[in-house]
């Protein structure tokens, strides 16, 4: 079927009007002469009439989408208010200004109808609910002061007027810069923290709720209203309302938790303040455009890690910088740093990572403005222990075979206890155990099941504890050895258990400052601080640093290793004592040189978690410093062939990179790049990494090609499975997310490293 | 694709009194106007239950209105665009839709209003329906 373009329509239609007001079989006889004349145009009307044929017996437009809705205007009186004229349309319905018709206030109000129809239970909750909110009191909340439904069932919200602004484009015009717009924000703060006293959640805070009067007033609309909504939906009217209520949540600025299903919360609100606030700062939305279809916008909130703010600025929008009184360039420095973690803590996928509550997140912003430390800070430092982790401490891998390694470990372990003490039964004893736990492992004990590392591990320490009960020696050390398998597995609370128990068997048997009890304890602290508890690891380690001086010297090997765990744990408390941390890694380091000289693998160690401390304080220039002098030493004492070296020259990259210096940190990475291609067979995991950090400093210089090729050389290499699952949400590519090649990297990586089944903890 | 009925006119009625400085010198000329306002918000909320549905987010069941189509949301975008094509060619047939499909209007009270007989009335209804059908019907298949 040819398609209809105007030009040809023009043609034909003096044609078509004449057919149709013709009878049937006039049109026949005068379409035939037509036909004779111009065979084309009487061939094409055919066509036509043909098809109006067609579309008649479809019905073709025959029902109209309204029946009897004609246009007139709409009531002009609602309740005991006079309409006075539209003043606005959004998801949840029309707005009205209006008077009271009696006269008796002067004021006037906003009058929200909402889009649906109620029935009668459902109108006396809405009152009911309506009224409740109507309690709620505070300059910064435009009042809600009736709500009723009209007598042809039609809801309304009865409204304090407020004349202004949508708080963004206030902002915009009045060209505030970031540290007024922080001030105004600080005043939605106060009204979210007021409602949440009074267990009232927003639950739909956006710009456009947000008014702003021309004298700087701000008022925060529809306090309640999208739970007011959802409330008063019940299963025989659940119809309208759950559009309504859906519609009202835009996708865009919903919490993760609204488009899953999950518990809506203060949390809820925390996180849309976050996203309110990363859009006055930036001009940017964190989950960006707003062209994505909703399956996109969804899957952004829901799982894809926002860039930072400072990212988020755009270096070439003068506009968006000019409209906050700076450059690009400045504003993204003054952005940098505090207020990305600031956000960032407001914006977490998971609610319970959030800001506890409006007022922590309110005291946070004002730590801020007084130049004081944020507890936001803490969660970017043990972003970099966990780097710190995964480089010093045995990987984090789940595999079964690690547990087998483990085994062995115990029976080396246990084989030595046996030389020891020459106790044939208790070798005896041993083998038992040993049996039991590799009894789950074979098949015809444990039919048809996948044996997992877990199932390994619960089964042994389940023995341990029931079945070395005549043997506290024994108990207590497998207890040590059990509790760090779990504590390699990332299974920390489990070990924490086991750690707990084993000290206390060491403690009852060998004594409290023996040194296997003492070891325990350093464990437990370990296992503490990765399960988040930070103030009890810095306790216990205290205590144990104290015993540990006392007992066995200030420069024994344990003490030494204590503080340098202390160093972490109170850096990544994030109150200001990562001085402490760094002075006590420095005493640390000093010892070592001494002790062990300065080239040795431990002084070296310890330098480079000197090196990874300071660049976690923000003395990312101090970090190239002492990292320098760690990679002049390993070179000297190594050479360049050697792993601790090709470490230690990936290290100085990323710390090049993280001071922006890129071409510090590409001629790094490429010397080193070099080493690797020499060195290595072609799929050694540092080669990938290498790939992986050059990519990123490629993405800084602006070089995206180039970054995009050094991806597939990571992904194509030996990459550590868990930064390869976490590329499509790595902050460092942020930038790509919108670049398909990039998205087929993602997925190549997801080919290349299937995700591993967790190991959980009970 | 449901709405109820008040809330269309509502809408319909402030997208319009909107436009600050639209004044009409007729009754004819105004219903033209507000006719394809109706339209307008009519596929707005199409269009935005269309996404809502590719999202899979948000379901409507039953409705409580005085207003229900077949007519589907993919349709009656199609519908408003090639309205729009034909409006540029020849306004008198786009409106008509707008005021019989859009607006519920009988033809007999269309033509009343136009000033025109209705047996014209009639054949501008056709002659739109035959364009329609085939902008739509071409366009699916092309």
């Amino acid at each position: 079927m040819s398609s209809l373009n105007q030009e040809r329509w023009r043609e034909i239609s003096p044609y078509l009007d004449q057919a149709l007001t013709l009878s049937s079989p006039e049109r026949e006889s005068w379409i035939e002469s037509l036909r004779a004349e111009k065979p084309e145009t009487a061939a094409f009307l055919q066509e036509l009439l043909d098809e109006q044929v067609a579309l008649a017996d479809e019905h073709f437009l025959e029902h109209p989408m309204v029946q009897d809705g004609k246009l007139s205007p709409p009531p002009r009186t609602v309740g005991a208010y006079t309409l006075i004229s539209p003043i606005g349309r959004g998801g949840m319905g029309t707005v009205w200004l209006a008077e009271r018709s009696d006269g008796r206030f002067e004021r006037r109000v906003a009058i929200k109808f909402l889009n649906f129809a109620m029935e009668r239970a459902g109108a006396e909750r809405f009152r009911r609910e309506g009224s409740f909110l109507a309690r709620l009191a505070h300059p910064h909340i435009a009042q809600m002061i009736d709500a009723g439904v009209t007598p042809d069932g039609q809801p309304y919200l009865v409204l304090e007027y407020c004349e202004g602004e949508h708080v963004d484009e206030y902002c915009d015009h009045q060209a505030l810069d970031v540290h007024a717009r922080i001030h105004l924000f600080l005043d939605i703060l106060a009204a979210v923290a007021h409602a949440h006293t009074n267990l009232i959640v927003h639950r739909d805070l956006k710009p456009s709720n947000v008014i702003v009067a021309a004298s700087g007033d701000v008022k925060l609309l529809d306090f309640g209203i999208a739970k007011l909504l959802a409330d008063t939906e019940t299963p025989a009217e659940a119809t309208v309302v759950t559009l309504e209520a859906g519609a009202a949540l835009t996708p865009r600025f919903a919490a993760p938790e609204q488009l899953t299903g999950g518990q809506i919360t203060t949390a809820t609100d925390v996180y849309a303040l976050g996203v309110l606030l990363y859009q006055l700062l930036t001009g940017r939305h964190p989950v960006g455009a707003a062209t994505q279809s909703t399956v996109e916008l969804v899957r952004a909130v829901v799982e894809t890690e926002p860039p930072r703010i400072s990212d988020a600025v755009d270096e070439k929008d003068e506009d968006a910088a000019r409209k906050r009184g700076t450059s690009p360039e400045k504003l993204r420095r003054a952005v940098r740093g505090d207020l990305d973690l600031i956000v960032a803590k407001a914006i977490r996928k998971n609610p319970t990572e959030r800001y506890a509550s409006v007022s922590a997140f309110e005291e946070d912003l004002r730590r801020y403005l007084d130049h004081q430390p944020i507890s936001a800070r803490a969660d970017a430092l043990s972003y970099r222990l966990r780097k710190y982790v995964r480089r010093h401490r045995v990987g984090v891998a789940v595999a079964a075979g690690l547990v087998l390694v483990l085994a062995a470990f115990s029976m080396i372990q246990a084989i030595e206890l046996r030389r020891i003490t020459r106790e044939r039964d208790r070798a005896d004893r041993i083998a038992e155990f040993m049996t039991g736990i590799f009894k789950i492992s074979d098949p015809n004990e444990h039919a048809g099941q996948a044996v997992t590392a877990r199932a390994v591990l619960d089964k042994a320490a389940e023995d341990i504890r029931n079945n070395l009960n005549n043997d506290p020696e024994l108990r207590a050390r497998m207890l040590h050895v059990m509790g760090r398998a779990y504590l390699n597995l990332g299974l920390y609370s489990r070990a924490e258990a086991l750690f707990r128990e084993g000290i206390q068997a060491s403690a009852s048997v060998r004594g409290q400052n023996s040194t296997d009890t003492l070891r325990m304890t350093h464990d437990l602290a370990w296992a503490l601080l990765q399960e988040g508890r930070v103030a009890e690891a810095e306790s216990v380690e205290r205590r144990l640093l104290d015993t540990q001086r006392r007992v066995l010297g200030p420069q024994h090997g344990d003490t030494l290793a204590t503080m340098e765990e202390l160093a972490f744990t109170v850096c990544n408390e994030g109150k200001g004592q990562c001085a402490e941390g760094i002075d006590l890694t420095r005493h640390v380091l000093d010892q070592h040189e001494r002790t062990l000289g300065p080239d040795a693998f431990y002084t070296l160690a310890t330098m480079n978690n000197l090196a990874i401390m300071l660049a976690s304080d923000g003395r990312v220039q101090e970090a190239i410093d002492v990292q320098q002098e760690s990679l002049k030493r390993h070179l000297r004492h190594f050479g360049p062939d050697n792993i601790g070296t090709v470490n230690a020259m990936l290290d100085l990259g990323e710390f090049q990179r993280d001071a922006g210096r890129e071409d510090d940190a590409q001629a790094t990475l490429e010397n080193l790049l070099a080493i690797e291609k020499r060195t290595f067979a072609p799929d050694q995991g540092e080669t990938a990494a290498t790939e992986y950090d050059l990519a990123s400093v490629f993405l800084r210089k602006g070089q995206t090609d180039r970054a995009l090729a050094s991806l597939r050389a990571a992904l194509n290499g030996d990459l550590a499975p868990r930064i390869a699952e976490g590329l499509p949400t790595d902050p460092l590519f942020a930038s790509l997310r919108n670049d398909p090649r990039f998205r087929e990297l993602t997925i190549l990586a997801q080919k290349r490293f299937p995700p591993q089944p967790p190991l959980k903890a009970n | 694709m449901t709405i109820s009925a008040t809330t269309l006119v509502h809408q319909a009625y402030i997208e319009m009194a909107e436009r600050e400085g639209v004044s009409f010198p007729d009754q004819a000329r105004f219903m033209g106007y507000a006719a394809r306002v109706m339209r307008g918000v009519i596929i707005d909320h199409a269009r935005s239950r269309h996404a809502q549905k590719r999202g899979g987010l948000f379901e409507i069941t039953s409705l409580v209105s005085d207003m229900e189509s077949p007519a589907d949301d993919r349709e009656l975008t199609r519908i408003s665009e090639a309205l729009d094509d034909l409006a540029k060619s020849d306004a008198a047939l786009a409106e008509i839709v707008d005021l019989r499909f859009f607006c519920g209007f009988s033809l007999a009270e269309i033509a009343a209003m136009k000033g025109v007989s209705e047996r014209t009335a009639q054949r501008q209804w056709e002659k739109a329906r035959i364009y329609l059908h085939r902008a739509i019907r071409a366009g699916v298949e092309s």
